[in-house]
């Protein structure tokens, strides 16, 4: 691919034009400026999903260091044909946000959130690819809450409080055959609804 | 009009959500691997779980956490790049007698063993020198590692580096971690040490107090490391 000389041979204008599988192709051969800009893209998601998932301004900072300083590690190891560099780095985001809840500590607090932290860090400037994205994750999160309350709780205490389906069982006093059923209608519904978006997000 | 005919298929929502303990989700995804139906489940379901990852409200990353991670990305890429083709060069079998002939040159050898390594060379030698500081120094290479894999373990005074080439990186959803494993018959202690490879290689230092440490084990684990080894080591390396 002739475009992709060293990024030392590209202006940081021009790494900013290519696309992130683009990108991630100079990442793994080493190049730190190509990995910046992979990193201001997707950097802001990864913090607001980590701050979701652990409650905390600290424990998401740790959760998105940790994934980044990570994704730059295993570059090697993205796959375009399993999907986009963002939802890749998400993946890597929630892996570790769940290790890190299970580990216990950012599970006592996650609660105990930083109240107000929204204004404080939420995000300003946006270009019309972060508009486009918002829009998307309104319509995900209108998805989300237009499922059965039980189907929607499931899923909530799963995917972004990292309990297992036996501790939400537990929890909710409710068979773990009947939690893993709403995990299974609540996520069939949501795929109904969010079919258009496949294109999008792969 | 189809059926669903695997009696694990409602696990696929669990499985995507990762709502099962760790090692059920391994072996799930071991399942999944070779059972149509719950492959076929997953992805479906997989794409609603990808886009929850975008769907929460968005805020701005702190603009340390960037300087923090650029520090170190920035600081291996250097070192990358100034191992050039080299960081990739695979091993050389022949070179074996020149690593010990090296030995019989004590005071060189940590230096050039440390070259060796970045040849991706291995050896059995244990080799003694001198630290930057003037402390002694021993390069002692691993007893075991992965096929294709070269370790060795580099203790000056009372610290240790274990530095590795050729090794693949941990399964999807694994790290590497540390152990010590003392000389007293109990359990191999867990160390903060986690690590990934980078093009194969690594150099990690060795935590904790390393008086009695019989050797350091190195074997991968769920991210956030574990308690105790839940998979048996891929490198063994002996502290003396």
């Amino acid at each position: 691919m002739s475009r992709l000389r060293k990024s030392a041979e590209h202006s940081p204008t021009e790494l900013r034009d290519l696309a992130d599988e683009d990108l991630m192709q100079l990442v793994r051969r080493g190049e730190a400026d190509a990995f910046e800009v992979v990193y201001e893209r997707h950097s802001s998601a990864a913090f607001s999903l980590a701050y979701r998932m652990c409650g905390s301004r600290a424990a998401a900072e740790d959760v998105v260091q940790e994934a980044f300083l990570s994704l730059w590690r295993s570059g090697a190891r993205y796959d375009r044909a399993r999907g986009s560099v963002r939802t890749w780095v998400l993946g890597i985001v929630h892996n570790r946000a769940i290790d890190a809840l299970r580990r216990s500590v950012v599970h006592d607090r996650r609660r105990a959130s930083d109240e107000g932290i929204e204004e404080r860090f939420e995000a300003r400037e946006r270009t019309e690819v972060e508009v486009g994205r918002l829009d998307e994750a309104q319509e995900i999160r209108r998805a989300l809450l237009t499922l059965p309350t039980e189907q929607c709780r499931v899923i909530e205490l799963a995917y972004f409080g990292g309990f297992t389906q036996s501790e939400i069982a537990s929890m909710l006093e409710t068979p773990i055959g009947t939690v893993k059923g709403r995990m299974r209608l609540g996520l069939e519904k949501m795929r109904a609804q969010l079919g258009g978006l496949r294109e999008v997000l792969s | 009009m189809s059926f669903d005919t695997c009696p694990r298929i409602d696990d696929a929502a669990s499985y995507v959500l990762r709502a099962m303990p760790d090692g059920e989700w391994e072996l799930y995804g071991a399942h999944v691997a070779d059972c149509e139906i719950c492959a076929g489940k997953v992805d479906d379901l997989g794409f609603v779980s990808d886009a929850l990852l975008n769907g929460v409200p968005q805020l701005s990353a702190p603009p340390e956490i960037r300087d923090r991670v650029m520090v170190v990305v920035r600081a291996e890429s250097e070192l990358l790049l100034a191992a050039g083709p080299l960081a990739d060069r695979p091993i050389a079998r022949e070179s074996s007698r020149r690593f010990r002939l090296l030995a019989l040159r004590p005071w060189p050898a940590t230096a050039l063993a440390t070259a060796l390594l970045a040849l991706g060379i291995g050896g059995g030698a244990l080799l003694v020198g001198s630290g930057d500081s003037g402390t002694p120094s021993q390069t002692i290479a691993c007893a075991t590692a992965p096929g294709g894999a070269t370790c060795q373990m580099r203790v000056a005074g009372d610290s240790a580096k274990l530095v590795v080439a050729g090794l693949q990186s941990p399964p999807e959803g694994r790290i590497y971690q540390v152990w010590l494993d003392r000389d007293n018959g109990t359990a191999p202690e867990p160390t903060e040490a986690l690590f990934s490879v980078r093009k194969g290689r690594a150099s990690v230092d060795v935590p904790g107090d390393l008086a009695g440490v019989k050797q350091v084990l190195v074997t991968d684990e769920p991210l956030g490391g574990s308690e105790v080894p839940t998979r048996r080591p891929v490198i063994t390396a002996p502290m003396a």
